[in-house]
């Protein structure tokens, strides 16, 4: 929210805050309506009954939208420094985002259902077996359904950036075009329940065909194989059978963490890509909270460790640290290499060193710190939370005091 | 009158044939058992009739409507219970009941109920039920409103011995009051009480389709094993 500083980029700025946040909160709902409509929990419950379902769509709005009220409240609560600058730059950036919001809400059930019947229908066919990439055909409308939502809700979303423009420039008329995104969502839904029992059912048939195709082409030694798995051939012989055993309770039973980890690392490239001068202390904050989130992977690896196999056959409880440990460090890597790599394109082999080097420390200290907790088990949570943050804090102390780098 | 037809039903999954030229009817007042070895299809049979999966070829119709051009219209005139019965676990049985009885227009909650042997634990949550009594509200909740066309996929497994016959002889009574019910199982026992016709499966195709008091009581099994068994040594 810098443009608060510049009183001739104000307009620009929370303009441009405004619309991105609404991009946001159309996407998010354009999401929540495909899982409650298409793969919600009530489809199989009233699949074999002859469900009302223009009523069910209109249940389904509503559940929809008080579920999703976070999102218009997240925006206000986060704009709220908007409120020094004047109540209407705080209510042009809400109500872009709300109209955003209800675009996609609104806009979200006729284009889901609309995508069952573009799926099945013979003259689309050409179009999405070119872009359905390695899914079978019939998802692929289902896949872009929710970027269409979006494409429609941006056309409502640019309508109204253009009248808070002309509403902030001093042209009132210029605000009732906020209400666009709206409107076109409420024409759109207006025109839904009466249309959607077929494409509710064919629905079914749809989501059937898609496991039965992906079931079919599942590969049984993709799914044996897990992440990591290959490098235990370098540890030494004591050691592997830990480490195979950490490595595959840990890509078996907790993957979203170890691809987590991934994700917080592109998090955390987003602010290295740059050639500021403070680029590597941004992307290290955030590199640092990640490490810390990541690692308490070591005390819930310890809670799904079968306890009682783990006292009959007594295994060495040295290697067995050292093994966990290990396994944690090496999935700490998927927060560390991204930005890694993105500082040593931007700013060259030393100014990378300078970064990875005190992540590096935090990355073992976390690790032993995570593995130890895990040995403690349900009581290990506490302490490895104030030990990450601890942690963390000393890094990020050190790295804007410029101890560390 | 042919109430449930299944006209050169076909299933594939990429190679895989699920079921292949599988024709038969159920008429009205009709109960029929779909038998077949594990894997013979008839679960992909019920599921093609009920809607619930796209037939590669064939055409299936309950009471006269297609279920793949009207789903609607067809699920008023069915109640089915799949193989893995999905319920509301947060309403009670009575007040799952209660829904269905909204949605489709009618229905004696009381009798169905006592019909399955529900009747002291209708006000207990689903989520509480184990899982043959949350196999009896299922059916409970099909046969409520006393369809057209009753669509049974291994209805009666894990029902406890006394509710499994009360069962029986509620659909032995929906069926002599003109209802067509379709029941896949592999209990041939139930079979030889219950069933007027049966219907075998093996390997995707239609192997027999008998009436059952021509078969006789010993006949059934020998039938069984000596068709199912041909097509799987085949």
């Amino acid at each position: 929210m810098g443009f608060l500083d510049r009183p001739d980029g104000v307009i620009d700025g929370v303009i441009g805050l405004g619309v991105r946040l609404a991009l946001l909160c159309n996407g998010a709902m354009a999401l929540r309506t495909y899982t409650a409509l298409v793969r919600g929990e009530e489809r199989p419950i009233l699949d074999p009954h002859p469900a009302d379902v223009p009523a069910l769509v209109r249940y389904l709005v509503r559940r929809v939208a008080w579920e999703g009220l976070i999102w218009p409240l997240g925006v206000a609560a986060l704009c709220w420094p908007l409120w020094s600058a004047g109540p209407e730059i705080y209510l042009t950036a809400v109500g872009l985002a709300a109209g955003g919001w209800g675009a996609g809400l609104l806009m979200g059930f006729p284009v889901h259902l609309g995508a069952v019947w573009a799926a099945e229908s013979p003259g689309l066919a050409g179009l999405f077996n070119l872009i359905r990439g390695q899914n079978p055909q019939l998802q692929a409308a289902l896949l872009y359904a929710p970027g269409a939502a979006l494409a429609l809700g941006a056309v409502g979303i640019g309508a109204a950036a253009t009248g808070a423009r002309l509403g902030l420039s001093g042209q009132s008329g210029g605000w009732l075009l906020l209400l666009t995104p709206w409107v076109l969502g409420a024409v759109a839904f207006w025109l839904t329940p009466a249309r959607a029992e077929r494409p509710y059912y064919r629905a079914t048939l749809l989501l059937a065909e898609v496991d039965g195709a992906l079931a079919a082409r599942e590969d049984p030694e993709e799914a044996r194989s897990v992440y990591l798995e290959w490098a235990i051939r370098f540890f030494p012989t004591a050691l592997r059978p830990y480490l195979r055993q950490d490595l595959r309770h840990g890509w078996r039973a907790h993957r979203g963490w170890v691809t987590g980890a991934w994700g917080l690392g592109l998090v955390a490239l987003a602010p290295a890509w740059s050639d500021a001068t403070d680029a590597a202390t941004r992307a290290a904050l955030i590199a640092g909270g990640a490490l810390a989130l990541i690692g308490a992977l070591g005390q819930r690896l310890g809670v799904s460790d079968p306890a009682w196999l783990d006292a009959w056959l007594a295994p060495p409880p040295l290697p067995r640290l050292l093994a966990r440990g290990l396994t944690l460090w090496a999935y700490l890597q998927g927060v560390v290499i991204p930005p890694t790599l993105a500082l040593a394109v931007r700013q060259g082999g030393e100014a990378a060193l300078g970064f990875v080097l005190p992540l590096e420390a935090l990355a073992l200290g976390l690790a032993v710190a995570g593995a130890i907790a895990g040995r403690m088990r349900g009581a290990g949570l506490a302490p490895y939370l104030v030990v990450a943050a601890l942690a963390w804090a000393g890094l990020t102390w050190g790295m804007l005091t410029g101890g560390v780098s | 009158m042919k109430v449930i037809e299944v006209r050169g039903l076909q299933k594939r999954y990429g190679r895989h044939v699920a079921v292949e030229d599988v024709s038969f009817s159920v008429n009205a007042g009709e109960l029929v058992a779909l038998i077949g070895h594990n894997g013979a299809g008839k679960s992909t049979t019920l599921k093609a009739l009920t809607g619930q999966l796209q037939p590669s070829a064939g055409e299936v119709l309950v009471a006269g409507v297609n279920v793949l051009q009207d789903p609607g219209e067809a699920r008023r005139r069915f109640g089915y219970v799949p193989e893995d019965p999905q319920l509301y676990d947060y309403l009670t049985a009575r007040e799952m009941l209660e829904l269905v009885v909204e949605v489709r227009g009618q229905g004696d909650i009381p009798a169905t109920l006592a019909a399955v042997g529900l009747q002291d634990d209708a006000d207990r949550l689903i989520r509480e039920y184990s899982q043959g009594m949350r196999r009896k509200a299922a059916l409970a909740a099909a046969m409520v409103s006393k369809p057209q066309v009753l669509i049974l996929d291994e209805a009666l497994n894990g029902l406890d011995p006394p509710s499994a016959a009360r069962v029986k002889a509620h659909l032995r009574a929906l069926a002599e009051g003109g209802a067509a019910v379709l029941l896949s199982t592999h209990v041939l026992e139930t079979v030889e009480k219950i069933a007027d016709r049966v219907v075998m499966l093996a390997r995707g195709r239609v192997v027999a389709d008998h009436n059952v008091s021509e078969i006789g009581e010993e006949g059934l099994e020998r039938l069984f094993l000596s068709r199912i068994g041909e097509s799987l040594e085949r």
